[in-house]
């Protein structure tokens, strides 16, 4: 199914359901990340680009409350990630870069200990694991331990244990490492109906630039630290909000915004 | 370009010799290490140093017994020896079929080396040499004390060129035969799967020595009349069926060096046994070699395959006449049906939510897991091996060489010690061990307090189990009266709930999450620390019974200032045991950034 690549974002008056002021990050004396403003509305899918030790994957954690923010806050549907972080991480879906799961347990096991970490009741559990996991062509590997899947399964277990509490804020990492090109597709499909149909926000890193082009709303990209550019995919394509220039690839704007960029060896 | 070839450059002169430094050099290189890590290095050194010196006292003191016994002396010693070295050559067997699966099969660094161009023979070797050096270290730590011993008691200067001259041969065998064997179980089943079930398989045979061991009373040797049985025991296990073995040859080699050597061990016998010993040894390396060479590529390439088929399994399909899924095939072809929950009963105890899901999650790790299970069963057997010999206490108190109120706290206090142990082992590691699955706990909807009460739970009942089992037991065995059994069971309930609290507090404040096995955790810094107050507070706590068990035991009059002193005193040490390791826990885990 080819995905339409232009896709409006739907902010209106509606308060974000994520919202970053002022994030800064400090690691000793480097600054990992450094006065972060976004937003993110409802329904919208956000796509987070950078190269390898921009700050992506701090964000991110920092957003699930995995890092504190060494100063800013943090807020999703209205809820600090800090000061009222279990009510926040009820409505966050996370998808890890490393993706670590209990090698003894089956699939559907551990999506049953995930959701009830978030308090689903077991029949729940039972429908929602069934109907992701039959998503994702799983179904069939359900009662099967994870130490017997590939990588790529493992990672389609792992969206389906983000998804099986229906979060009304996705946060993948690097979603698409290890996904043959039908689980990509299927999960891009997926994303988008998640946003378009059930109002689910979506924030993704990715390095692929095909998918924040087919996929995402609005798109930012973080250069050591810094937001350098954000907006709509028209916005940033043609050069900023408010300006009519040509409509560049966004590979071609990433590397000039990004030159000169040396990797620290993580994100 | 067709029809021409990229000439690959030639392997330099020496090449061999590079490529084996290259492989080794990782694990040679000295890791730096932390203030913690060099005190718990140094502390288990020195109780290795210890221990291996104990042994080797200790065997000294019962060789000598045995090489006094008149005109059975020298041939009991070497009939001895040979049962020593069989059982290390056995042990040896088993720590080297584990070690080559996770050397050869399962290391990480596989992928890295396996499709460099090194010559198979460096790779080889290379990681035979590893294997035999993981694999016999710690035996030889404790078995060669042992040997000393022999050449202490019977022999002399030339016994100790015989064991160096033995030794090193004798650990070849082993090894290559552990290779072998490796090679052959990961050529039918997985990998993974082999390791788990060895593992197993050598706590159950460690228990089974160790049983045999101490229902063979080998103490009785101290008593005369025992010693035919025990002398037939000596020559049924080390009889003519082991003279094809190379413990046989070795035995042949030093006991030839000893002072009243036996008939039948002339010194050209032993330059022969000597020579097989060194040439098959060197047989046994090569016949590893050659199979490394025509098994090892296809071996590799069945532990990569996480979902192929091998022969066994393909049995156990048929079996269960069940489709086999096909390699690539991501949809598995027939869903199986969900078999019956055997963990469905902790919902009737425990109430939905996090303590359960964790509950239920830890248990399931800890079933499938046979290294962890096997430590559970050698746990219980330990248990009944304590109680057994617990008996012995009884007739000490009978004696009237130690007061039963003293033997009383003694019990308790062995009873607090093995409670200790057991959480320090079992509870301690909880938190470290979820290091690599962090990320799902801490974007989870939960607190670190959630988490650490559900460990505690987890835990709790298990721990108080074996805590109350051993107390009760220990104080029936004595014949204490009502009151004191009711007051052991209370102290062991105090001491359950406070170390295990303890543990899985300080579990998570000082937690390992690099460690790779629970062992691991509870043996390093955090492991000892959390050891060193727990043993503390259990301690403190019997020392608090000893006012009330005295008023038992002599129905002096009770002061009520001391009783209340002493209940308030464990009272409170228990609430702070449980609150502030888990408050400490807490704080920790909140601040923890995976």
């Amino acid at each position: 199914m080819m995905i339409d690549d232009r896709h409006p974002p739907k902010r209106g008056a509606e308060a974000p359901v994520l919202e970053l002021r002022g994030v800064h990050k400090r690691y000793g004396a480097f600054d990992a990340v450094q006065g972060i403003d976004l937003e993110v509305g409802r329904g919208e899918v956000f796509g987070f680009l950078g190269p390898n030790g921009a700050g992506k994957t701090t964000t991110l954690r920092m957003v699930t409350g995995l890092l504190r923010p060494t100063s800013g806050t943090i807020r999703v549907s209205g809820h600090d990630v800090v000061h009222a972080s279990i009510e926040a991480r009820r409505r966050i879906g996370f998808i890890s870069d490393r993706p670590f799961l209990y090698d003894k347990l089956t699939g559907g096991e551990f999506l049953r200990f995930v959701g009830g970490l978030w308090g689903m009741s077991p029949a729940a559990i039972e429908a929602a694991a069934e109907r992701w996991m039959d998503r994702f062509d799983m179904l069939g590997w359900i009662g099967e331990p994870i130490e017997s899947y590939s990588h790529g399964m493992r990672q389609r277990v792992l969206l389906c244990s983000a998804l099986i509490h229906q979060p009304s804020l996705l946060v993948m990492d690097e979603p698409m490492v290890g996904l043959d090109p039908r689980g990509s597709s299927r999960l891009k499909q997926v994303v988008r109906e998640l946003a378009d149909e059930h109002g689910m926000s979506v924030v993704l890193s990715t390095h692929t630039l095909d998918v924040v082009e087919q996929v995402c709303d609005t798109v930012a990209i973080i250069h050591r630290g810094r937001i350098v550019a954000d907006g709509t995919l028209d916005q940033v394509q043609s050069g900023g909000p408010g300006r009519s220039g040509k409509h560049r690839r966004l590979e071609q704007i990433f590397l000039e915004l990004t030159a000169g960029q040396e990797a620290h060896g993580g994100d | 370009m067709v029809g021409t070839e990229r000439a690959l450059p030639r392997a330099p002169s020496g090449a061999h010799r590079v490529h084996l430094l290259s492989i080794l050099r990782p694990k040679l290189g000295r890791p730096r290490l932390t203030t913690g890590q060099l005190i718990t290095r140094v502390v288990f050194t020195l109780t290795g140093l210890a221990i291996a010196l104990g042994i080797y006292f200790g065997s000294r003191w019962f060789l000598g017994l045995c090489y006094e016994v008149e005109a059975i002396g020298p041939l009991l010693c070497r009939r001895l020896l040979d049962l020593v070295l069989l059982v290390l050559l056995s042990v040896l067997l088993l720590s080297n079929v584990v070690t080559a699966l996770s050397s050869f099969f399962l290391a990480r660094d596989l992928e890295l080396l396996v499709p460099a161009p090194l010559p198979p023979r460096s790779f080889f070797t290379a990681r035979f040499m590893e294997q035999l050096v993981q694999s016999s270290w710690m035996v030889l730590a404790f078995g060669l004390p042992t040997l000393l011993a022999f050449a202490t008691v019977a022999g002399g200067g030339r016994t100790y060129v015989a064991i160096l001259l033995t030794v090193p041969p004798l650990l070849i065998y082993p090894a290559a035969a552990g290779f072998l064997v490796a090679l052959l179980l990961v050529s039918y089943l997985p990998a993974a799967r082999v390791r788990d079930l060895v593992v197993g398989l050598i706590f159950v045979a460690f228990l089974v020595i160790y049983l045999l061991i101490r229902l063979a009373q080998p103490e009785r040797l101290l008593n005369p009349d025992g010693f035919a049985s025990l002398v037939n025991l000596l020559t049924s296990l080390s009889g003519s069926s082991t003279i094809l073995l190379p413990s046989h040859w070795t035995t042949a080699v030093i006991a030839a060096t000893f002072r009243d050597a036996p008939t039948g061990t002339s010194g050209g016998l032993a330059v022969l046994m000597g020579v097989t010993l060194w040439c098959g040894a060197g047989a046994c390396h090569a016949l590893a070699s050659g199979m490394f060479r025509l098994l090892h590529g296809r071996a590799i390439s069945r532990t990569q395959e996480g979902r192929t088929v091998a022969h066994l399994s393909r049995l156990w399909a048929w079996i269960r006449r069940r489709p086999l899924p096909r390699d690539g095939d991501i949809r598995a072809p027939q869903r199986r049906a969900p078999g019956a929950d055997p963990l469905r009963w902790v919902g009737y105890l425990v109430p939905r939510g996090p303590i359960r899901e964790f509950l239920v999650k830890d248990l399931k790790l800890l079933l499938r897991d046979a290294s962890q299970w096997s430590q559970l069963v050698l746990l219980l057997a330990l248990v009944f091996v304590y109680l057994y010999n617990f008996r012995h206490f009884r007739q000490i108190g009978e004696s009237g060489l130690i007061g039963r109120f003293t033997l009383f706290l003694v019990g308790m206090g062995l009873s607090g010690f093995v409670t200790t142990a057991v959480s320090v082992r079992f509870a301690f590691p909880l938190i470290s061990l979820e290091g690599r699955m962090m990320w799902l706990l801490r974007s989870a909807p939960l607190d670190g307090r959630q988490v650490l009460w559900s460990k505690l739970f987890a835990t709790l009942p298990p721990l108080l189990l074996v805590a109350e089992v051993m107390s009760v037991a220990s104080s029936l065995i004595l014949g204490a009266s009502n009151g004191m059994v009711l007051l052991g069971a209370a102290v062991s309930a105090l001491t359950a709930v406070s170390v295990c609290s303890l543990s899985i507090g300080l579990g998570a404040a000082l937690p390992d999450y690099r460690a790779e096995s629970a062992a691991k955790v509870a043996a390093s810094f955090g492991g000892m620390v959390c050891m060193s107050v727990a043993m503390l507070v259990a301690l403190s706590l019997v020392g608090l019974a000893v006012y009330p068990a005295w008023v038992i035991n002599t129905h002096v009059p009770l002061r009520l200032p001391r009783l209340l002193f002493c209940i308030g005193g464990a009272l409170t040490l228990s609430a702070v045991a449980v609150v502030l390791p888990l408050m400490l826990g807490s704080r920790t885990l909140a601040r923890h950034e995976p």
